[in-house]
């Protein structure tokens, strides 16, 4: 019995001593969230749209460290087309991205020009925004306010003709989450 | 009282517990690469400090103590090379279970998420144990009581039989033992680390001071159990979950160690470098008679 409360207050000595920076380490997680936003654009004139929203809240991810996130900021946006007709398109996208809905403040908007959808269908990579941390400050802002829900315009503009895109719009956010 | 040593045993609660919302996203091959770093440093812990000393009392011995150690880790066990599906943009290393931030690859079927790892270059560790030696053979004791905390229970238990070599060589100017030892670490439903070590070991007394050191071969296996959570290909913002069971290998394998033991009446401190996979400091205070 007195060699098992030796052994126990042994550890408890040495644990007070050492433990602190490790378990400060273990509470604070930086978590990666990735969200995909579809889209599905056809027509037949020389400008086509699709637009629509979505919110943090949808994501089971989002939801389950809702509580524990201290921080959350966007690192980067992708392009994804998933099919395309005609496979020779090609023309300008231009995506946009507003606060809550179609009225709200624009955030965020980048032009590629001259794409060619038909190079980024899987299994290839998709395409990466050019985009820098500026570009994102007004979205980052946004999401600090407390901002969770987005309006996305996916806009595509190339010669008369019918033609259809689909694909993803995947945004990956990384927060800074506390699991104590 | 419980829950208080459930945290500080060894940060161990949290560490396992806060160590599965670090899995959930990755599969069996590459949670086991994420984990291997630690597998290796629990190796390289439970497989330290198990003597100071070759000199094994003839007749009847026994110690008390308290050993430490400090396990200093590698650049290259704090990230590793995951293996993204095929159509990744794959450019750069993503943190181990010690690194930094986690890496995300874009692809053809979204964003790939990875997760952070502790940020930590330096492991500190300890536990008591017990020896009792008779006619030049010595069983060597480590244990901790069993704590619950939160349906989980935590224990550890070790043993260790070393012999004199020297006692049959006369005249020999170092004293050499040989020392087989298994150390057994479980966190029930999630962890089980088994560890398994032999070395030759000498030492030589000049007065108050014992110089020591040995070669040693080990294993250590290390067996977790986490919950993977997979997209939804139906839909990407729901997951699924899986429990998925992992074997993973230490890197430890071989060490070298040379230390010091300052004896003062019925104590001893000592202090030892051990060169292997990861390099572990430890110390100890031993009572004995």
């Amino acid at each position: 019995m007195k060699i098992n409360k030796f052994m126990v207050y042994s550890v408890i000595i040495f644990s007070v001593s050492f433990s602190g920076c490790i378990l400060d380490s273990l509470n604070e997680m930086p978590l990666d969230i990735p969200i995909e936003y579809p889209f599905s654009i056809s027509g037949d004139a020389a400008s086509i749209t699709d637009d629509g929203s979505f919110c943090l809240t949808q994501n089971e991810l989002y939801n389950d460290y809702m509580e524990k996130i201290k921080d959350i900021k966007l690192l980067e946006i992708t392009f994804r087309p998933t099919a395309v007709s005609p496979t020779t398109l090609n023309g300008d996208v231009r995506l946009e991205i507003k606060k809550g809905t179609a009225h709200g403040e624009l955030l965020f908007s980048h032009d590629i020009e001259s794409f060619t959808p038909a190079s980024y269908l899987p299994d290839n990579p998709p395409y990466v925004l050019p985009a820098t941390e500026n570009d994102f400050k007004k979205l980052n802002d946004y999401l600090s306010s407390e901002g969770l829900c987005f309006y996305v315009a996916v806009a595509a503009v190339s010669s008369v003709g019918q033609k259809s895109i689909s694909g993803k719009v995947d945004f990956i956010f990384r927060t800074k989450t506390d699991l104590n | 009282m419980k829950k208080l040593l459930f945290i500080l045993f060894f940060a161990a609660g949290p560490l396992f517990a806060q160590l599965e919302d670090r899995l959930n996203y990755l599969t069996v091959s590459e949670a086991s690469k994420y984990v291997k770093p630690l597998a290796t440093t629990m190796g390289v812990a439970f497989n330290s400090a198990s003597y100071t000393d070759a000199d094994i009392p003839t007749l009847f011995g026994f110690s008390l103590s308290v050993r430490v150690m400090g396990i200093i880790i590698p650049d290259e066990d704090r990230s590793f090379i995951p293996d993204p599906a095929i159509g990744y943009i794959k450019t750069e290393p993503t943190a181990s279970f010690y690194g930094s931030e986690g890496s995300y690859y874009a692809g053809p079927n979204g964003y790939q998420v990875y997760p952070p790892g502790i940020d930590e270059r330096f492991i500190p560790m300890g536990f008591p144990q017990v020896t009792a030696s008779f006619l030049g053979t010595e069983v060597l004791l480590r244990y901790l009581p069993e704590v619950t905390v939160s349906d989980q229970k935590i224990s550890m238990f070790g043993i260790g039989l070393s012999h004199s070599i020297s006692r049959y060589i006369p005249l020999l100017p170092v004293d050499i033992a040989a020392q087989v030892l298994y150390n057994k670490f479980t966190v029930e439903n999630i962890l089980d680390v088994k560890n398994i070590a032999f070395n030759i070991h000498a030492s030589r007394s000049f007065g108050l001071f014992t110089a020591y050191g040995g070669l040693q071969y080990e294993n250590t296996d290390f067996d977790l159990t986490y919950t993977y959570r997979e997209r939804n290909p139906l839909n990407p913002n729901i997951y699924i979950e899986k429990d998925f069971s992992l074997s993973a290998e230490g890197d430890n394998h071989f060490r070298f160690t040379l230390g010091g033991a300052l004896s003062l009446a019925f104590l001893q401190i000592n202090a030892d470098v051990n060169v292997g996979a990861q390099t572990a400091l430890t110390s100890g205070l031993t009572f004995s008679f």
